[in-house]
């Protein structure tokens, strides 16, 4: 049972050959999106994403390609100890189209699970997390 | 859970500042608001995946608005 999936859109001043290499290119893919990055872009390749969380510690994705052509970057998904969404749980399709000198990304994030009903103080455990991320710490005095 | 008691657990953070995002996460789904007279009582939406979903669609959008700026950058620099 699944909802339907996640979908963005955006639109890149740039050729289509150098945003295919900020997806496969570890140095490249780095910039923009995981602190450290481990991939072997090719169907069955394995691919490790570290991101780095602004208190401390580390969220690792773990996933693995399941399509890699020109025009179609397709992998799978999850966090390394996240029982919601495991590794391999959800997929990620990544479609590039060229629209004149500029490339047009879509990205569809499938396979979330559908909600289901949890412990109350799991909920604000996540909430609370959340807002020691946003909240910025008061000027210490002195 | 009344506003006040949440401000207790992040002594850190002032108390206008705990509103503000408190205001931000309820219209971001994480929270439902409920009124009893003067004071404001937050509950969070049980529904963690629903909660999972907003984060990785706020995830998603700002990733790849990194990719547009790195992109288009790289794409300046070959041209010049």
């Amino acid at each position: 049972m699944t909802e339907a999936p996640l979908r963005h859109e955006v639109r890149i001043e740039a050729p289509i050959e150098i945003v295919h290499r900020f997806f496969t290119d570890p140095a490249q893919l780095t910039e923009w999106w995981p602190s450290r990055a481990t991939i072997d872009p090719r169907p069955r390749g394995r691919l490790r994403l570290e991101f780095d969380k602004p208190d401390d510690g580390t969220d690792v994705a773990l996933g693995e390609f399941v399509e890699v052509s020109d025009r179609r970057i397709v992998f799978t998904w999850g966090f390394q100890g996240d029982s919601d969404l495991p590794p391999g749980a959800s997929r990620v399709e990544v479609t590039l189209e060229p629209v004149g000198a500029t490339t047009v990304v879509r990205l569809e994030h499938h396979g979330l699970p559908a909600a289901r009903r949890t412990q109350h103080e799991q909920g604000w455990t996540f909430v609370l997390a959340r807002l020691r991320e946003v909240a910025p710490p008061k000027a210490r005095p002195g | 859970m009344p506003a006040g008691e949440i401000a207790d657990r992040f002594r850190e953070v002032s108390r206008p500042a705990i509103s503000q995002h408190l205001r931000v996460l309820r219209d971001a789904g994480l929270l439902s608001e409920r009124r009893d007279g003067t004071r404001r009582l937050y509950r969070a939406r049980r529904d963690r995946i629903q909660q999972l979903r907003a984060y990785l669609d706020g995830f998603w959008s700002d990733r790849l608005g990194a990719l547009k700026t790195a992109a288009e950058r790289e794409a300046r620099r070959k041209r010049s």
